[in-house]
């Protein structure tokens, strides 16, 4: 950093590595903003990549100086960066104090921090305030470097960054553990990394400030000069990295849902329409759904529970003897379309139900195929679809149906005999 | 189906679907329970013959979604779901993080 010139250099210049930095910070921010989300913690945590975000933009110096001229406050852009950056620490806290596990003295400790944090920003304002600076001398840092209320102002604004990534890194490392995908747990360690990194530039920055206030040899001057800004932009990039993996992991799952919502609506329809009633609210055109990316898990949930709720109705409809033959048929099959018999069993099951119904056979409410025919499934919402697609996949096979119909016809048989 | 006595809440559910649909069916009678849905089907409560009849001061079974109640209860067997997580709990990717991220 130099301030010969007067219209100086402060702050971070220009480049690729910076602007992709930005761009990948604000690209997370605004994700978090479009998908809120039900827990209570992302709210804070869509704050917490907002202010980061807004302290990182605010530190360039061309917006610096943009910000500046645009508002004729002198050093505005500068202060409203540090406000933002404690503000972060702030969230960061807030999420810490959130965290389960985190209780009693942990939790006074995190209370008594962030009331240290406000009366920082306090100070932070009412020095800046003091400090005398000028629109055509851009950065007090550097024209007042050894004064004492300049020196206060830098020390204090660099305690609270590293207080905050201290938490960050003590609370943060030992639950990194229990994440289970090794990706995750990279990704997250990956933050955990950033924070260490931006501690180290707190420690630069504090070097810098004490050499350049008692005109002390200043370490990483003239060809080491790039290290503090190479320390930044390593935070930054570790940070906005290791969270966009992460974002783009939970981004993935929520697309997988969706498609899967969509791939089982004919199953849905089908099922709906030989049983119906068990469609929770109005049922809307294709296109319709089609457009609307809300809610995906919501929805994908409750198109299992609807197709679920059907297939049990329908299951009355198989009689014991329809429901042994099914196994004994799923059994002594050649051909196996799949490679699990379980799913083939009560998909034949389904559609032998599905078509007794249509066929008008009688509601048997014996129901010893319930313990014979094992569902598919799981306790989660994954399992569950898959299984679910898999279901609707077996359905179309011409074994299926044929023999389904096989089952049936043999069934309407035995009653039309009884009958007669 | 839950029956609550004055002492006493039970909710039974269907054997052999699978477990996702099992757990909805058991977080629809909670979701009775939190939306204080009253309904008492006599003919329900007879099904269990140690049950005292005088004792049962709530019935109601899950079916078609025929009634406002039901259709509350559904809703919110969804929304303790979501707040709880769609994930079953041992296939939490993210740990102690989960809320986080």
């Amino acid at each position: 950093m130099t301030c010969s010139e007067p219209v100086g250099e402060v702050g971070v210049g220009l480049s690729l590595v910076w602007l992709s930095i930005l761009a990948v910070l604000w690209l997370v921010t605004l994700l978090l903003a479009a998908f809120p989300g039900r827990s209570p913690r992302r709210r804070p945590i869509a704050l917490l990549f907002l202010f980061v975000s807004g302290a990182a933009t605010l530190g360039g110096y061309g917006v610096r100086r943009w910000l500046d001229k645009a508002t004729g406050l002198p050093d505005g852009a500068i202060l409203a960066g540090h406000i933002l950056g404690v503000a972060g620490v702030l969230t960061v806290l807030e999420l810490v104090a959130s965290l389960s596990r985190t209780t009693g003295a942990k939790q006074r400790i995190l209370r008594t921090a962030q009331s240290l944090l406000l009366v920082d920003i306090i100070l932070l304002v009412a020095l800046f305030a003091a400090i005398p600076r000028q629109l055509d001398h851009p950065d007090f840092g550097c024209w007042h470097a050894q004064s004492v209320l300049v020196v206060s102002y830098e020390v204090l604004y660099q305690a609270a960054l590293g207080t905050g990534l201290t938490v960050a890194i003590v609370l943060f490392r030992t639950r990194v553990r229990t994440v289970s995908k090794p990706l995750l747990r990279n990704a997250s360690y990956m933050i955990i990394s950033g924070f260490a990194v931006g501690l180290s530039y707190v420690a630069v920055r504090c070097l810098y400030l004490v050499t350049h206030a008692f005109a002390l040899p200043y370490p990483f001057a003239g060809r080491f000069s790039f290290v503090p800004a190479v320390l930044l932009e390593l935070m930054l990039g570790l940070f906005g990295l290791g969270t966009f993996i992460l974002g783009f992991y939970r981004i993935g799952v929520f697309l997988r849902r969706l498609f899967r919502y969509h791939r089982l609506r004919p199953l849905w329809t089908l099922l709906d329409q030989a049983a119906p009633g068990y469609v929770l609210g109005p049922v809307r055109s294709t296109w319709a759904d089609r457009l609307d990316i809300r809610g995906a898990e919501h929805r994908l949930y409750r198109r299992a529970i609807e197709i679920r709720d059907a297939q049990w109705e329908l299951s009355k409809f198989s009689s014991p003897a329809m429901t042994e033959r099914t196994i004994r048929e799923t059994q002594n099959a050649r051909h196996t379309p799949g490679h699990n018999a379980h799913l083939l069993s009560e998909t034949l099951d389904l559609e032998t139900a599905r078509r007794a119904k249509l066929a008008g056979l009688p509601r048997t409410d014996t129901r010893p195929s319930q313990d014979s025919v094992t569902w598919s499934g799981g306790i989660d919402l994954d399992s569950e679809s898959r299984a679910l697609l898999a279901i609707q996949r077996l359905r179309q096979d011409p074994w299926v149906q044929e023999t389904a119909e096989a089952i049936v016809l043999e069934a309407r048989e035995v009653s039309s005999a009884a009958n007669s | 189906m839950w029956i609550a006595t004055d002492t006493v809440d039970y909710i039974f559910h269907a054997r052999g679907t699978s477990p996702l649909h099992r757990q909805n069916i058991v977080l629809h009678e909670i979701g009775h329970m939190l939306c204080d849905h009253t309904g008492r089907d006599a003919g329900l409560a007879q099904m269990f013959s140690r049950l005292d009849p005088a004792a049962v001061e709530r019935v109601l079974a899950r079916d078609r979604y025929s009634t406002p109640q039901e259709e509350e209860a559904e809703l919110a067997a969804a929304f303790i779901l979501e707040r709880a997580g769609w994930h079953g709990a041992d296939t939490t990717p993210f740990g102690d993080l989960d809320d986080l991220f």
